[in-house]
C-alpha cells in the first residue's frame, strides 16, 4: 500500500478538480464535487444552537421550526443540494418529521430551513436535534 | 552535491526499488503517479450524486453532479439518471423537499420505493425513482425544490 502524506490537494490541470477512480474501476467521480461542504447538528428547542458543524458561522432562530444557518466559506451559488433529518425526543413524539429547505431563502452564504410535523402539517421545533448536509460547489 | 541523471529507475531483480529506512527523498520539482493505485479507498466516502431539482413547471435540474437528466414520469414521480452508473442498486438515497414553494405544504415529503410498482421503479445502476407526496392525504404532488444525494459504489 502507498500512503500519500500532504496538507493540501490541488488539481494540476484545474485547481478545483481532481478525478477519483470509482470503486468498480470502470468510471470516475470528482473529489471536490463529492465532498460534503457544510454540515451541522443543531439542538432545536429553546434557543437553537449549533452543537457540532463543518463550515458554519452561526444560527438564527427565526421562530418555531424555522432556522437560518450562516455558512463560513460561501457556496458558489444558491442551487446546491441539501439533505437532512430530524430527531425525536420520545416514543410519544414519533410521528413523521421533515427537514425542508425554505424555498425563497436559500443563499450562497446561508440556508434557511424548516423542521416540520407531517401529521399536523405545521412547523415544529424538533426536540433535541436536527441535522443538515449541503452538497454543491464552494466559491 | 552529486547529480545523477537518468530517465528511469528499475529494480535490479524485479519491479521493486526499496528506499532504506531513515532515507528521505526530497522533491524540488514535480513528481507524478506516486501512490495512485490506492484511489479506491478514498472514493467510497464521496457522495456520488447530488441534485437540486425543480419538479414544477419546467422540471429543471437547477444544479447537479453525476446526473444526466431527470425524467418526470408523472405527478411527483421523478427518475434521475446517472451520468456515470453505480456499481449496483444497493446504494443509499436521501432526499428532502421544499414545504414553502408554490402550492407546497409542510407535510410534503420525498420517498423512495424499494421495488418496482405502479408508482415508481426500484433503484438500479442507472436510475431510481422518487415520489413526492403530501402526507395528510397521500397524494403525489409536484414540488418546487427536490434535493437528492446518493452514497454508494460507482461502476
Amino acid at each position: 500500500m502507498s500512503t500519500l502524506i500532504t496538507n493540501t490537494f490541488t488539481g494540476k490541470t484545474s485547481a478545483g478538480s481532481i478525478v477519483v477512480t470509482g470503486e468498480g474501476g470502470s468510471t470516475t467521480t470528482n473529489l471536490q464535487q463529492g465532498l460534503c461542504k457544510v454540515w451541522w447538528f443543531v439542538t432545536g428547542t429553546g434557543t437553537a444552537a449549533i452543537t457540532d458543524s463543518l463550515n458554519t458561522s452561526g444560527i438564527t432562530d427565526n421562530g418555531t421550526g424555522d432556522y437560518t444557518v450562516a455558512i463560513s466559506n460561501d457556496m458558489a451559488n444558491a442551487t446546491y443540494s441539501m439533505g437532512g433529518m430530524c430527531g425525536i425526543a420520545s416514543s410519544t413524539d414519533a410521528t413523521s418529521r421533515n427537514v425542508q429547505p425554505f424555498g425563497g431563502a436559500i443563499a450562497a452564504g446561508s440556508l434557511r430551513y424548516n423542521t416540520t410535523s407531517n401529521d399536523a402539517n405545521t412547523d415544529q421545533d424538533l426536540d433535541t436535534i436536527n441535522y443538515v448536509q449541503i452538497f454543491g460547489d464552494l466559491a | 552535491m552529486s547529480v545523477i541523471k537518468v530517465d528511469q529507475i528499475q529494480g535490479s531483480t524485479g519491479t521493486t526499488v526499496t528506499i532504506p529506512s531513515g532515507t528521505t527523498i526530497v522533491n524540488s520539482g514535480t513528481a507524478t503517479n506516486f501512490g495512485l493505485a490506492d484511489t479506491n479507498s478514498s472514493s467510497s466516502s464521496l457522495t456520488k450524486q447530488w441534485i437540486n431539482y425543480k419538479g414544477t413547471d419546467t422540471n429543471a435540474v437547477n444544479d447537479s453532479m453525476n446526473c444526466s437528466s431527470v425524467t418526470d414520469s408523472s405527478a411527483g414521480n421523478y427518475r434521475p439518471v446517472f451520468s456515470n452508473n453505480m456499481d449496483n442498486g444497493t446504494y443509499a438515497l436521501s432526499g428532502v423537499s421544499d414545504g414553502r414553494g408554490s402550492g407546497d405544504t409542510p407535510d410534503d415529503g420525498v420517498f423512495v420505493i424499494g421495488t418496482t410498482s405502479t408508482y415508481s421503479i426500484a433503484p438500479s445502476t442507472s436510475t431510481y425513482g422518487v415520489l413526492c407526496c403530501t402526507a395528510s392525504n397521500g397524494s403525489r404532488v409536484d414540488l418546487d425544490n427536490v434535493h437528492m444525494c446518493i452514497n454508494g459504489d460507482l461502476a
